[in-house]
């Protein structure tokens, strides 16, 4: 097991992000902490309107401003903060050190160039901006190993096929290549083979998970499938409406799950033995831009009292293991 | 009405208000939008309040003022008066009548035959199809202008007439882009829903495929009514629109041109005219089509 | 199974023509269904698994009337086929939840005027329209407000609770189920799949349930059946076929569904994974189709087509190596 260590890669600090609309401002982050140690592998998990695109878009500044803001909080990468960081740093910080797993291999691919282009370009990109200069043979060269790291069957046949003429699984390795072309530090996986069948799914995030620990690289996986987070990932964080609800070592998240919403939502997952009790949750997900008071999760929550209505819940420590298990739950307060 | 009916009617009053304000909202944030329907609502109340607008009402007719010809801008006449004497202000606001009706008129002829079509094509396939869009095609295959030319040439050149010449053209447009969008909507959930419920393809069509039209052919309608403007003021230019002495803006190009340079109101403000109104109609369909988010093409 | 079951589904085959060249001359064909047959009893719920490409949306198409097959037959209670049949009959027997709550209703028109299609159409309801349309949105739990709203207010959830009261709405005997909740939150699935029992339960229904999701299959399903490319691999009681799968199709599938308990684990322990992506259906492999990708082909499966072997009501597989005797 990895225990967080004292440099973490990426240290996200109260982040808070809210958008602007008709309705008012919907304050969507509301302090979110997230760490990824160097070889970790951290899962961001929750269901749809949770908060973990936004969070996600914020790491990689791909926040579309206005109508997000930044409010406040750090993104800090390699102890440097991101969000005061320059344009040209940024750039350069994204081609590079931080790099992206898309989600979708039907969209993500540009369907009217060569997959070799399309690689060679975001490898050209980031050596100019490193000041680099580099031939196009040599980066041929790298392509086609990564092409051969990601297992494509024939990697000098893919550089030459336009996307179309692979299959959804192949199309998704090559994103995979193209995530781990210039050697990332961070790795940050979006749903990675959500869009795949499930045999193909399951061959992709194993390949996934073979590269990030051979290269010893840090990944953030983001994800709202409990399972494949499971599987995927030593610690992880649970959102629930903008905030991180629990997090901890995942074999402890998953034995022993602390908050209630990460109860009641373990428990909607159906069950591969054929034992899930079809619970749910009642109520849906509160209106960012009226937000309950005190613990979003409240109004849905079994254990709700008067005190969850008027003041949010800090992280309380919940576990005795080696990794932090916290849950930001009154009940876990310590008396 | 019943209790919960009443608070049902309520709820859906108060939805409706919001619609209608979240519309505003959004519309505020579009100043194209904005910009455009200000200039086509000022077009469209000048039109229509014509006879109160114009300070000389009488010269919008057949009236002679030999003492007061090629007079420039003043106080008495804003854009001066022309060669007979008529105050060219009044003209215009008049003329935008005209140009008006000849959007009306041809639209209102042309974008319901074109959009009937269009979803007949798009939901039934097959021959039906087939033969719709390749007449369709035909038609696109002729340039708008050099058609009407011909028609209202071979026709006595009026009005009435080079309306007809232009809805004779400009259906298969809406033909075209209802037809993309029917193709796009024919496979969604709701109408093949429909379809299992043992719904009339009357039902699919005019109920479930039109409404969802409704926004694309709007913005193509106001896109359109610019155009229609200005292929009508280039037919009268050519005098084969509106004939004289009907204050039509682009016979008044026409006729004042022939004293430029040096009376250059009499041409240049209906063109102004002309080019104010076509530029609100297009700030209009382009800020629509960002508010509807439609594709038109 | 000794009742008359109340959907028969008998050698369907369904083959699309592949054009090409210059004059659009037919080529080859799709085969997206190749011979599938099977029984659904009432009150039962049968679920059919399988990839996408295997044939699972186009057999529910066919079942519920929006596609024709090419071959074979089905047969809804004594409804026999909706080809140059009476399309509002068939109707009234069968309907269908459909996948995708953004397109299942038509954003341009009102909750009421949705539900009130199907009564109208049918006119089978006495009284007033508008009182059964708020009855129907009660029967799915929803609040009869809701008659005014339009589907961009509403959300997932909510959206496919009204397209499951659309479907009740002419009181049919089957419901075709393509993936209902798939697009949905696994909270909001879960609320989705209590309300789908429920139903079944008050109104006495029987369900064809699609679906790729193996862990709700078992917990919803009576019976399933796992399709690929075009023909049933295997086919059973649910609680047999995934506790002790047969084919190595089952078998991998099951074995690539992530978990998140450790009883789960046990019952993935011991199966053996499968490679690569299904074949188009345009190019069937000879022999067992499954053999291109099969940890257990022999040099039988390349040529010889295996035939089903065990009993349908409880377990039978479609393989020369796992063959029930």
């Amino acid at each position: 097991m990895t225990a967080p260590v004292a440099a973490p890669v990426l240290d996200v600090r109260g982040l808070r992000v809210s958008f602007r609309g008709f309705e008012g401002v919907a304050e969507v982050l509301q302090g979110v902490d997230l760490t990824v140690g160097k070889g970790e592998r951290v899962g961001l998990v929750g269901e749809s309107g949770c908060g973990k695109s936004v969070t996600m878009r914020a790491i990689m500044g791909i926040l579309r401003a206005p109508p997000a803001r930044v409010d406040g909080g750090e993104i800090r990468y390699l102890g440097r903060d991101v969000l005061t960081l320059g344009r040209r740093e940024r750039d350069l910080l994204k081609g590079r050190d931080l790099s992206m797993v898309f989600q979708d291999p039907g969209t993500s691919l540009n369907p009217v160039f060569r997959i070799g282009e399309q690689l060679d370009d975001v490898m050209g990109w980031a050596d100019r901006r490193g000041g680099e200069r580099t031939s196009r043979r040599t980066r041929r060269g790298r392509i086609l190993e990564v092409l051969k790291q990601v297992k494509l069957p024939d990697p000098a046949l893919v550089y030459d096929a336009y996307p179309m003429q692979l299959s959804g699984g192949m199309r998704q390795r090559v994103l995979i290549a193209m995530a781990l072309l210039n050697r990332p530090t961070l790795l940050i996986a979006d749903e990675p083979g959500t869009a795949l069948d499930v045999t193909t799914q399951d061959e992709i995030l194993r390949l996934l998970d073979a590269l990030v620990q051979h290269d010893g690289l840090s990944m953030l996986l983001i994800s709202h499938n409990l399972g494949v987070v499971r599987a995927m990932t030593d610690r992880l964080y649970v959102m629930y409406a903008g905030a991180v609800v629990e997090e901890g070592a995942t074999a402890d998240v998953f034995a022993d799950p602390r908050h209630p919403y990460t109860q009641a939502l373990l428990r909607c997952v159906p069950k591969l033995d054929g034992s899930a009790v079809y619970a749910g949750i009642d109520g849906t997900l509160p209106d960012y831009t009226r937000p309950p008071g005190g613990c979003r999760f409240h109004p849905r929550c079994g254990y709700a009292h008067a005190r969850c209505s008027e003041a949010r819940p800090p992280a309380f420590e919940v576990g005795a293991g080696p990794v932090a298990h916290r849950s930001a739950c009154w009940l876990e307060e310590p008396r | 009405m019943s209790a919960p009916a009443l608070v049902a009617h309520a709820e859906e009053r108060a939805a409706r208000r919001t619609a209608w304000r979240r519309l505003w909202y959004r519309l505020r944030r579009n100043p194209s939008a904005l910009a455009g329907s200000a200039i086509v609502l000022v077009v469209v109340a000048l039109a229509l309040l014509a006879p109160w607008v114009a300070t000389h009402p009488q010269d919008a007719g057949n009236v002679v003022n030999f003492r007061a010809r090629h007079l420039p801008p003043s106080a008495e006449h804003w854009f001066g008066t022309d060669q007979v004497g008529r105050d060219v202000f009044s003209r215009v606001v008049f003329g935008y009548r005209i140009s008006l009706l000849l959007v009306v008129g041809v639209l209102g002829l042309s974008v319901p035959f074109g959009v009937v079509l269009g979803l007949l094509a798009g939901y039934l396939g097959g021959w039906v199809e087939t033969l719709i869009m390749r007449v369709t095609d035909v038609f696109l295959a002729i340039p708008a202008l050099v058609m009407a030319l011909a028609i209202t040439a071979a026709l006595t050149p009026n009005l009435t007439n080079a309306m007809i010449a232009l809805a004779v053209l400009w259906w298969t447009w809406h033909t075209r882009l209802v037809y993309g969008i029917v193709r796009s909507l024919r496979g969604e959930e709701y109408v093949e829903a429909a379809r299992l419920l043992g719904a009339r393809t009357a039902h699919v069509i005019f109920r479930e495929l039109l409404p969802n039209c409704v926004s694309a052919i709007s913005v193509k309608v106001t896109l359109d009514a610019g155009f229609v403007i200005l292929i009508g003021a280039g037919l009268s230019f050519l005098g084969l629109g509106a004939q004289p002495p009907a204050p039509d803006l682009g016979t008044m190009v026409s006729t004042g041109s022939r004293y430029l340079p040096d009376m250059w109101w009499q041409s240049v403000f209906p063109g102004l005219a002309i080019l104010f109104a076509i530029l609100g109609f297009n700030l209009l369909g382009d800020g629509l089509r960002d508010l509807f988010d439609v594709e038109v093409a | 199974m000794s009742a008359e079951p109340l959907l028969r589904v008998d050698g369907l085959t369904k083959h699309f023509p592949v054009r090409g060249g210059p004059l659009r001359r037919v080529v080859g064909h799709v085969r997206a269904l190749d011979g599938v047959s099977f029984d659904v009893a009432p009150g039962e719920t049968f679920g059919l698994a399988g990839e996408s490409g295997s044939g699972k949306s186009t057999l529910a198409r066919i079942v519920v009337g929006l596609e024709t097959a090419s071959g074979g037959r089905v047969r809804v209670g004594d409804v026999d086929d909706v080809r140059g049949g009476d399309r509002r009959a068939f109707g009234r027997v069968v309907q269908m939840v459909f996948q995708n709550p953004g397109s299942s209703l038509n954003p341009r028109r009102s909750i009421q005027a949705t539900l009130e299609l199907p009564l109208a159409i049918h006119g089978t309801f006495q009284g007033p329209i508008r009182a059964r349309a708020a009855e129907l949105l009660e029967m799915v739990e929803l609040p009869r407000s809701f008659l005014g709203k339009h589907s961009h207010e509403l959300s997932g959830g909510q959206k496919q609770r009204v397209a499951i009261a659309r479907a009740l709405a002419v009181q049919p005997q089957l419901l075709v189920l393509d993936e209902p909740t798939s697009a949905l939150d696994v909270s909001v699935q879960a609320k989705v799949i209590e309300l789908l029992q429920k139903l079944r339960d008050e109104l006495s229904l029987t369900y064809l349930f699609i679906s790729h999701d193996l862990s709700l299959m078992h917990a919803f399903c009576d019976r399933v059946g796992v399709l690929y490319l075009g023909q049933l691999a295997e086919l059973g009681r649910a609680d047999a076929v995934f506790r002790a799968p047969r084919h190595p199709y089952t078998r991998g599938l099951i074995a690539s569904v992530p978990v998140v308990g450790e009883e789960e684990v046990a019952l993935k322990a011991g199966l053996e994974r499968i490679t690569g992506e299904i074949p188009s259906a345009a190019n069937v492999p000879s022999g067992c189709r499954f053999h291109t990708r099969c940890p257990a082909a022999e040099e039988r499966c390349r040529h010889e087509d295996p035939e089903f072997t065990g009993d349908p009501s409880e377990q039978a597989v479609r393989c020369h190596v796992h063959s029930i005797v």
